[in-house]
């Protein structure tokens, strides 16, 4: 068995009192890219900034090659990080940004050759002496993943990188960020709340919510079977039940009338749109006011009626 | 439109004032219907004053200490007002400001009797520290603004990219806020360089700047010797900009140059 590259154990944080998350454990081999998913304000962004060096576990302890990642000053930790917006230095040119931090480490020469091969495999070396505020957004988040890189990072942590883009630069940019870290064989972790990006982007999810780690997995186990409500509810397109069951929604099917034998609740009926051919209903459950998407064959658009599920979809969560 | 207004304004309120004031110091006091004289009259009563010149030295040289002890506590304050979440920040940033709120007069008095205390008294030190009490507000107001321009995660990026803080400082920092520290030098060295009553009172007299002088001169009613004196009081603090920004450009070295080659 080899050892992990990356080995998380109880983190956890408080911040004057609160606890933000608490007893997070995983870890990663070499090259793996972790997606890390879940609503906002769970503390995904804190954790990278602990893992970083910018803010501080109040417990755990963090192994990065059988090393104390915690131990070392944020100048020595080999650990880089891309933030939500692309923050390149508005003063420095494209090429200076890039440089900035190999300069540091490496001497000026040696950054602007790295610099130059890098911003030309990534199809940015005609923009070399432009000032930030000439590029475009991609551009500009794109430098910014450069400018980590450059500096061989043994974990690299990107923030929500895509946050602040528009959805087409979004997609395209996925795709060439997961080659690009792939090729390096870059060790990474992944924040983000979109579940598409989630399973794009990253080898394993982690869903984050409450702070813990509700489940790590691969995408496929994620989606079809999920350990609890919360992950259910975040990552996968089922219907909750209980605490204990839950439907797959491709199985429900909205009726006019009750069916004998079948679970069912009342719900109102919102929209409709299509997807991939389909005809998808939007339906409002009247005892928990949520909102589910299922497939609506069919059937007509009654403003009320019921969601129906056959006991043999019924699943039960397989809580560890 | 608003550039017209800019320049229309500009001309109306800063550039015939100025032209006038120029014309007035080489020219024999007006009388209705006949041409000026030209005369350099006032020029000569000014710097026959051997006072003048050592005065005008003295003052640039108070001013330009008070301008630099403003930038080294302020831009620390600034900072720690603008990136950092403490308790009673608020509070702390209304501290700050209130010795503008307090009669000139009123610090002076109390001032004086440490000042006499710690030998200060009399001495240009003395002065270049009371001058501080109606510039430091400024500067830390003016210098938040502009860390409040640079988000918090810019500088996190750059701890992220290996760069020390003295270095994160001079690379990043100090280019960002070029702007800011040279309205806070240009505010500081005017205050300082306008003060009366605080050079007077701690000054006693042994320490004489161009307004312990400039007063006195003011009950001659000489236009002409006036308005010659005005304009050289505005070249100190023309003097004193030219020499902070000569020092800026050495310690940003290339940045400085380039970024205003771009603006």
């Amino acid at each position: 068995m080899t050892l992990p590259y990356l080995e998380v154990k109880n983190v956890s944080k408080q911040f004057d009192k609160a606890e933000i998350f608490k007893d997070l454990s995983f870890s990663l081999k070499k090259g793996e890219i972790l997606s890390l998913a879940g609503p906002s304000g769970t503390g995904k962004s804190t954790l990278l900034r602990c893992l970083a060096g910018l803010d501080h576990f109040s417990n755990g302890e963090v192994l990065i090659e059988d090393t104390d990642l915690l131990a070392m000053q944020v100048k020595k930790r080999p650990v880089g990080m891309v933030f939500q917006q692309a923050l390149l230095f508005p003063h420095l040119t494209l090429l200076e940004n890039v440089a900035y931090g190999k300069k540091i480490t490496h001497g000026k020469k040696e950054a602007y050759e790295m610099a130059h091969s890098y911003l030309k495999e990534v199809g940015l070396e005609n923009h070399v002496k432009q000032y930030p505020h000439e590029l475009s957004g991609g551009q500009q988040q794109r430098a910014a993943l450069v400018r980590a890189m450059l500096l061989k990072p043994k974990l690299l942590l990107l923030d929500e990188p895509f946050s602040s883009l528009d959805p087409g630069l979004r997609k395209e940019l996925r795709e060439w960020v997961r080659s690009f870290l792939k090729k390096e064989e870059m060790t990474s972790i992944f924040v983000t709340h979109d579940k598409d990006e989630a399973m794009l982007l990253g080898d394993r999810t982690a869903v984050m919510a409450e702070g813990r780690l509700q489940q790590i997995g691969l995408p496929h186990e994620l989606y079809h079977t999920p350990h609890n409500a919360l992950v259910a509810e975040l990552y996968s397109d089922v219907i909750v039940l209980d605490e204990a069951r839950y439907c797959p929604a491709e199985k429900a099917s909205w009726r006019a009338e009750r069916k004998d034998g079948h679970e069912w609740f009342e719900a109102e009926w919102v929209n409709e749109t299509y997807h991939f051919g389909r005809r998808l209903a939007h339906i409002r459950l009247i005892s928990t006011g949520r909102r589910i998407t299922i497939p609506a064959g069919e059937s007509g658009k009654e403003a009320s009626g019921y969601v129906t599920i056959p006991p043999e979809a019924i699943k039960y969560f397989k809580e560890t | 439109m608003k550039k017209n207004i800019f320049y229309m304004s500009s001309v109306i309120f800063f550039l015939i004032p100025v032209l006038l004031l120029i014309l007035k110091s080489i020219t024999a006091p007006w009388r209705s219907g006949n041409l000026p004289d030209w005369t350099l009259r006032g020029w000569e009563t000014v710097f026959q004053d051997s006072r003048v010149i050592e005065s005008m030295a003295i003052t640039l040289g108070i001013a330009l200490a008070v301008a630099l002890i403003n930038l080294i506590v302020g831009i620390p304050v600034a900072k720690a007002l603008s990136h950092r979440s403490f308790k009673l920040k608020n509070t702390l940033e209304v501290l700050l400001l209130l010795p503008l709120f307090l009669p000139v007069i009123a610090a002076a008095m109390g001032l004086h009797i440490t000042m006499i205390r710690l030998g200060l008294a009399n001495t240009w030190i003395g002065v270049t520290i009371v001058h501080l009490v109606p510039t430091i507000p400024y500067t830390i107001k003016v210098l938040k603004a502009g860390y409040d321009r640079i988000p918090q995660d810019m500088l996190n990026q750059g701890r992220m990219l290996k760069a020390g803080v003295w270095h994160a400082f001079r690379t990043i920092e100090l280019p960002l806020l070029i702007p800011s520290i040279r309205s806070a030098i240009f505010l500081a060295v005017t205050i300082s360089a306008g003060q009366y009553v605080l050079t007077a009172i701690i000054g006693g007299g042994s320490v004489i700047t161009m307004p312990i002088i400039y007063y006195p001169f003011l009950q001659s009613a000489d236009d002409t010797v006036m308005s010659a004196f005005s304009v050289a009081f505005v070249l100190i603090p023309a003097a004193a900009v030219l020499i902070a920004e000569a020092a800026a450009m050495a310690l940003a070295g290339r940045l400085f140059i380039k970024r205003r080659s771009i603006q």
